[in-house]
C-alpha cells in the first residue's frame, strides 16, 4: 500500500473523535428516552395508578369467618384451578425462538412484497405515460 | 428515477439505465464493505430471534448476550449515521413518502431498543448484580420494568420485521453481491437466460 493511500494520522484522528461523538450522542439519546420514561412513571402516569386504601384493619375485620367443609374444599379447588391457569406452559424455548422469527421475517417480507409491486406498478404507469406522450409528440411532427 | 433510501441508491430497473447497487458513500461505511455490514445486520436479526426466549438460552447468556447487543447496535446506528442526519434535516421539507415512514419506524425501533435494554439492565438478575451494579429488584417500578421488557420485546419483532421490509432491496442487493451474484447488465443476464 503506498503512503498517499493511507489516512493522515489527523484524518483518522477525527474519524476516531467523530465516531466518539456520535456515539455519545446515541447514548444520550437513549437516556432521554429512559429518563422520559421514568419521569412518566412517577409523575402524570403514577397519579392515575394510585394504590387501592387498604381497609383500616380492626379486631372485627382480622376474624374470619369459618368456613364450613363443603365451602372450604371449593374454595380449594378453585384455588387449585386459578394456579394451573397461572402457571406457565412447560416450554423448551425453540418454538418461540421459531415463533419469533416466522412473525419477524413474516412481516418483513409481506412489507417487501407489496411495496416491490407498488414500485413495479408505479413504474409501469409512468413509462405508460411517457410512451403516450412521445407516441403524442411524434404524431404531431407527422402532421406538421 | 431516485429513491432515497438508506444506503441504498436506487435506479431504474430496465437495462438502459445502471441497476441498483448497495450504496457504500457515507464516510463511516467507508471503512465498512457490504458484507461486514449485511453480517453485521445478520447477527442482530439472529440476536433478536434468539434473545426472545430465555428458555433457549438460559438466563445469564441471555443477559450477557442482550448487553453485548449495545455495541452492536451503537455501531449498526453509526453506519447509517448520514442517512440518519440528512433525513432529520430534510425531514420538514418534500420528501418521498416511504422515507417519511423508514424514518418515523426507524425512531419507533430505536426507542422500543433502548427500551428493551434498559428495562432488561433495570431486571437483570445475574448480569448486572455480577458487576456489582444496583438493580429495579425491590423497587416500586420493578413490576413496570418487567412489563416493559415483554411489550418492547414484542414491539421491536414487529417493527423489526417493518424495518427489513423497508430495506429489504438493500439486503437483497448486498446478499446478492456478498455471495457473488453481481448485478449483470440486460444483455449479459439475457445471454445467461436469466431475468
Amino acid at each position: 500500500m503506498s503512503a498517499q493511500a493511507r489516512p493522515s494520522l489527523f484524518a483518522m484522528g477525527r474519524g476516531v473523535f467523530l465516531q466518539v461523538s456520535r456515539t455519545v450522542v446515541i447514548l444520550c439519546v437513549a437516556a432521554m428516552i429512559v429518563g422520559a420514561t421514568i419521569a412518566l412513571m412517577r409523575g402524570p402516569l403514577a397519579t392515575s395508578r394510585q394504590p387501592t386504601r387498604t381497609p383500616a384493619v380492626t379486631a372485627r375485620s382480622v376474624a374470619t369467618p369459618v368456613p364450613t367443609r363443603q365451602s372450604d374444599r371449593r374454595v380449594a379447588q378453585a384455588q387449585e384451578r386459578a394456579d394451573a391457569r397461572n402457571q406457565p406452559l412447560p416450554e423448551r424455548g425453540y418454538p418461540t425462538v421459531l415463533r419469533s422469527a416466522g412473525q419477524l421475517l413474516g412481516i418483513g417480507l409481506v412489507l417487501a412484497v407489496i411495496l416491490t409491486i407498488r414500485t413495479r406498478v408505479r413504474t409501469r404507469m409512468r413509462l405508460s405515460r411517457v410512451s403516450r406522450a412521445l407516441s403524442a409528440v411524434r404524431s404531431g411532427a407527422a402532421e406538421a | 428515477m431516485t429513491i432515497d433510501m438508506p444506503g441504498e441508491s436506487v435506479t431504474n430497473v430496465r437495462g438502459k439505465m445502471p441497476r441498483r447497487q448497495p450504496r457504500n458513500d457515507s464516510a463511516t461505511a467507508r471503512y465498512w464493505g457490504v458484507r461486514p455490514r449485511l453480517i453485521l445486520d445478520i447477527v442482530l436479526l439472529i440476536s433478536f430471534v434468539t434473545l426472545m426466549s430465555v428458555r433457549f438460552t438460559g438466563l445469564a447468556v441471555h443477559e450477557w448476550w442482550g448487553i453485548s447487543l449495545v455495541a452492536a447496535i451503537v455501531i449498526h446506528l453509526l453506519l447509517q449515521w448520514d442517512w440518519t442526519a440528512g433525513s432529520t434535516q430534510r425531514l420538514f421539507r418534500r420528501m418521498a413518502m416511504r422515507v417519511r415512514l423508514t424514518y418515523l419506524l426507524n425512531w419507533a425501533l430505536f426507542i422500543a431498543v433502548v427500551l428493551l435494554i434498559a428495562s432488561g439492565i433495570l431486571i437483570s438478575e445475574v448480569a448486572i448484580p455480577r458487576l456489582g451494579l444496583p438493580t429495579a429488584r425491590g423497587d416500586a417500578l420493578f413490576n413496570f420494568w418487567r412489563r416493559t421488557h415483554s411489550i418492547a420485546a414484542d414491539a421491536c419483532i414487529v417493527l423489526s420485521g417493518l424495518h427489513l421490509g423497508l430495506n429489504w432491496r438493500w439486503v437483497w442487493s448486498a446478499m446478492r453481491l456478498s455471495i457473488g451474484f453481481a448485478p449483470r447488465s440486460r444483455k449479459s443476464a439475457a445471454a445467461g437466460g436469466r431475468s
